[in-house]
């Protein structure tokens, strides 16, 4: 897969269509974001991992709002660019999409609902995909045994906001959770369970399920469960899902005609 | 920090379920409670005159009064501390009568849930900050909308106090729908009579502009200052040099084939015409959609109307004018639709000709009407008629639950005009309920009866054709049996909907509307005038089905408080608006979609948004919903609603 992306990257990056190309670079081991703007760089563009780069890709156009870029995007990055075009945090005008699938063991990995961006440049993208975990062993929890689970897991929480950080759809300057009306100020744990409903609020109709956040989380919280059950919620009493159309209303940001 | 309490009795209201002077205990020497009172009536002279002393001799800097609604009594002690020097915005109070003593029925419970109240209304109090109203320049002319009898009344009392008043009517005459009815009930006063003075009155007014023919496009501002842009449709014809003689309409090639929606499409007209002779203004109008020149670039060997007009005045080049105008006030008259009765298939409104609508009647009795005022249905003298009342009103399954009002008596006073000019006709009303409830209503409908029209209970079911003839099949309620009528005329007593442009005159103005689509008054019984919308007014029946008495009555209200605000130099604007902190904002649009009122602003350069302090409402929509909490409601800070809350809880 990796060659035909390079070529097909190079050309983009030679026809003048676009002045850099957003994707992963190995520098010695190390997999970073990078801003691929000649030709004889490609060499080192790879797919082994997976990075947040919609955030990138935002502060990128922030910096200069008229460049022409190209993000070569998995899913969820294609999911986060769409929701955050929802959000006047990006302009997708000024953006070539290079999608990929992610293969089984990525996908896995993620638990993800959807391992594939709506085009592909390259690669086949995984047919009659299901997740394995559907959340079904916290489903069957009584309410009790899911405040005991959720009280447990939280107290873990050092609130390093690395979930937060980790976050393509966290995209605020001013964060809510170091509102000290909300989140009192050097006291760990965070009080439960608070600091997490403003997150989990707050991603409602957002969330791409990327799974950023939990790869993020230092002491393992299983951030993904809640984002699974909301993200389920918000198909559910709208009928909406993340990421699959600019033109498609945010539920929770529109008011009812009378 | 001095907060100064002052707990009311409110008489019995709140005393017999709350023991005040346990609350008064309670309440005394809590954190920056000053003094805490406890009175009769705090609203009385006496009650404010102890606050105000208070205020002046200990120099208090916070006052909570727990009593009743805010709703009632917050303005009254707004200016009671700000008479005596305080920031009207410094006061608080406790709701203890609604939320309290009027819901509860153990005492001590009461008297502990008081306490609870009051303490976080002191918790709120302390960090309540003095806020200062701005002014705002008042501009000295207001906008009507609609040229029916609610807006010519509304029109005619601006300009009378000596304000420039815009009419504006999308038809090429006022008049609205009276202009249409010959006779009006209940006194059978000749309708031209009396509306035709008031149409030639606001032509002349110097005060009036009257823009006929036109739309209103666009509206923003807000209360003191709107700014309107109004489309001016082309006439063809120029207003300068028609003198209004008709000889283009006689000559038109078209003349007598185009169906004339004046008389409900029953007459025919040209492609150049006046809707009726009295319009005003007097000018004819040459129809786009149907003017062969203007259609096809060909009327014959050159247009008959201008080759008979003398003055020149026919001007095919003429086009659309853009006007834009400043008000201080507006007024909503935009009237009312006839429910289309198609849709009540078992009427056979459509299907059967001998079958009309109750306006479609008013312009066969109108002398300038397309029978000259004779009751000639389809070519003949009817003998057989059947009224059936409610058509679209009263009607859950169409989804228009409401009364229409003046069916019962329009079809009283059409039943009436047909038994006066066919002495012979057999006139039989079917009507659900009789509602005559206005002024010498209840006197016409006997009066009616008396003159031989039966009136018998028990809605149609069914209008049916056999032989050429029509039938009425219904039930007698009151005799319990079915029975069934024939008839050569059946008129369909509708009702009335809102005119289709409220949705696009409401959405301009961001009116709300009833459950039965009309306007929404701001309250239903104390302000029936005003809508939400400061500076908005409603009158006749945009607001809701109407009487022309009432929608006279309802204009002149909603002018007199088009003219309160128009006296005034300046107003003042409340500061219990949305401010935005624009370093934390990052610009996501959230607040601008829900926003009711249009009042956040994206700012292209900064990249974040602002908020029009004119015209935001202080509704909090926008606080509650920005991610970055970016905003902050004055006088409703987080803070400020979490102290208030801890206290409760
Ligand atoms: C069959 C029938 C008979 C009736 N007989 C009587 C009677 O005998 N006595 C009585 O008291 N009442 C009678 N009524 C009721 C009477 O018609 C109303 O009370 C009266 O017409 C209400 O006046 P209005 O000005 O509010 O509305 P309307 O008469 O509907 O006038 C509204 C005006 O606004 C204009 N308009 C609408 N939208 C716009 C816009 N967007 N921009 C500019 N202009 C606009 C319209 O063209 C119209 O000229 C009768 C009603 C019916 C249906
Ligand atoms: S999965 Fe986590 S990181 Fe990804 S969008 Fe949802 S909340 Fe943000
Ligand atoms: S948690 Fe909420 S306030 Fe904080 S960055 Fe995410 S969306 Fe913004
Ligand atoms: S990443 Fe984990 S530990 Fe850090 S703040 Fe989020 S939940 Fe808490
Ligand atoms: S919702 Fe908040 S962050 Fe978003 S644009 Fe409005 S003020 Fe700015
Ligand atoms: S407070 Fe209400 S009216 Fe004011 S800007 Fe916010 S949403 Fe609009």
């Amino acid at each position: 897969m990796e060659p035909e992306l390079r070529d097909y990257v190079g050309e983009l990056l030679d026809s003048g269509t676009v002045a850099g190309v957003l994707a992963l670079k190995d520098e010695l081991g190390a997999v970073k974001p990078y801003l691929f703007t000649k030709n004889n760089e490609i060499g080192d563009l790879v797919l082994t991992s997976k990075y947040p780069l919609a955030s990138v890709m935002s502060m990128l156009q922030k910096e200069d709002p008229s460049i022409k870029l190209a993000i070569v995007c998995r899913g969820c990055d294609e999911r986060a660019l769409i929701e955050l075009a929802k959000r006047n945090q990006i302009n997708l005008d000024n953006i070539v999409f290079v999608g990929i699938p992610c293969d089984e063991e990525m996908a896995d990995k993620c638990n993800c609902l959807q391992p594939y961006p709506k085009e592909i440049v390259t690669g086949e993208k995984l047919s009659n995909w299901v997740p394995k975990n559907n959340y079904e062993d916290f489903k069957n929890m009584s309410t009790e045994e899911k405040l005991i689970f959720w009280k447990g897991q939280l107290e873990k929480c050092n609130k390093c906001y690395g979930c937060r950080n980790a976050c393509p759809l966290c995209f605020c300057s001013d964060c809510e959770l170091e509102n000290a009306l909300w989140v009192k100020h050097g006291r760990l744990p965070p009080e439960f369970p608070i600091y997490h409903v403003i997150r989990a609020f707050h991603l409602a109709g957002k969330c791409v399920g990327c799974g950023e956040c939990e790869n993020a989380c230092p002491v393992g919280i299983p951030l993904m469960t809640l984002n699974h059950l909301l993200r389920e919620d918000i198909k559910d009493l709208f009928g909406y899902m993340t990421g699959q159309d600019i033109e498609d209303e945010n539920p929770i940001n529109t008011k009812e005609e009378y | 920090m001095k907060v100064g309490v002052y707990i009311c009795h409110c008489g019995v209201n709140i005393a017999n379920m709350v023991d005040i002077p346990k609350v008064v205990e309670a309440i005394s020497g809590q954190t920056n409670v000053a003094v805490c009172k406890e009175y009769q009536y705090m609203c009385s002279d006496p009650g404010q005159n102890m606050i105000r002393k208070d205020i002046e001799d200990m120099g208090l800097d916070r006052v909570v009064v727990a009593a009743c609604s805010p709703r009632m009594h917050e303005p009254t002690f707004r200016a009671t501390v700000a008479d005596a020097g305080m920031n009207p915005y410094c006061f608080e109070m406790a709701n203890i009568r609604e939320q309290c003593s009027w819901v509860h029925e153990d005492k001590e419970e009461a008297t502990q849930k008081a306490i609870d109240l009051v303490k976080s209304s002191v918790a709120r109090a302390s960090l309540l900050e003095p806020l200062q109203s701005t002014e705002i320049p008042v501009t000295h002319s207001a906008l009507v909308i609609g040229g029916g009898i609610a807006g010519i009344q509304a029109a005619l009392d601006i300009a009378n106090s000596g304000f420039k008043t815009y009419l504006v009517e999308k038809e090429p005459s006022i008049g609205g729908r009276m202009a249409q009815f010959d006779k009006t009930f209940p006194t059978l006063d000749c309708a031209a009579c009396i509306l035709t003075p008031k149409m030639v009155d606001v032509a002349r007014h110097p005060n009036i502009d009257l823009l006929t023919y036109s739309e209103v496009e666009h509206i923003d501002g807000s209360i003191g200052n709107f700014h309107v842009q109004i489309k001016k449709k082309p006439r063809y014809v120029d207003p300068d040099l028609c003198t209004g003689c008709g000889l283009c309409a006689e000559a038109c090639r078209l003349k007598g084939r185009i169906s004339s929606e004046f008389d409900m499409g029953i007459g025919k007209r040209g492609a150049i015409y006046v809707p009726f002779p009295q319009a005003v203004p007097l000018l004819y109008t040459i129809d786009p959609e149907n003017c062969l020149l203007l259609k096809h670039g060909k009327c014959g060997k050159s247009p008959k109307c201008e080759d008979i007009c003398d003055p020149g005045a026919i001007r095919f080049d003429q086009e659309e004018e853009h006007i834009d105008i400043d008000v201080g006030a507006i007024v909503v008259a935009t009237g009312y639709n006839e429910f289309s009765p198609v849709v009540k298939e078992e009427y056979g409104y459509g299907k059967f000709k001998n079958v009309m609508t109750g306006l479609e009647l008013e312009r066969i009795f109108s002398p300038s009407g397309p029978t000259g005022g004779n009751p000639i249905i389809n070519g003949t003298e009817p003998k057989n008629i059947v009224f059936i009342s409610c058509v679209g009103s009263r009607d859950k399954r169409i989804g228009n639950p409401y009364c229409s009002r003046v069916c019962c008596m329009y079809i009283a006073k059409q039943a009436h005009l047909l038994k006066e000019k066919i002495p012979d006709a057999n006139i039989t009303v079917m009507y659900t309920d009789m509602r005559a409830f206005g002024k010498g209503y209840e006197e016409f409908y006997e009066r009616v009866q008396k003159e031989g029209i039966r009136y018998r209970r028990g809605n149609a079911a069914e209008v049916y054709e056999e032989d050429d003839l029509l039938f009425v099949r219904a039930e007698d309620t009151l005799l319990g049996e079915p029975y069934e009528l024939p008839a050569d005329l059946v008129v369909l007593g509708t009702g009335l909907v809102p005119s289709p442009d409220a949705d696009s005159i409401g959405q301009m103005l961001h009116l709300s509307r009833s459950a039965d689509k009309f306007f929404l008054e701001a309250h239903p019984k104390l302000r029936p005038v005003d809508t939400v919308i400061d500076g908005v007014f409603l009158a006749g029946a945009a607001q809701g089905p109407k009487d022309i008495p009432d929608s006279v009555a309802q204009a002149s209200g909603a002018a007199s408080h088009v003219v309160n605000l128009l006296v005034k130099e300046k107003i003042h604007a409340e500061p219990i608006i949305a401010e935005i902190n624009e370093d934390a904002c990052v610009g996501c649009k959230t607040c601008i979609v829900l926003c009711p009122y249009e009042a956040p602003l994206y700012d292209d350069e900064k990249k974040v948004v602002t908020i029009n302090r004119a015209v935001c409402k202080g509704c909090g929509s926008c606080a509650a919903a920005c991610p970055s909490g970016s905003i902050k409601m004055n006088h409703f800070k987080n803070e400020q609603i979490v102290a208030q809350i801890l206290e409760v809880i």
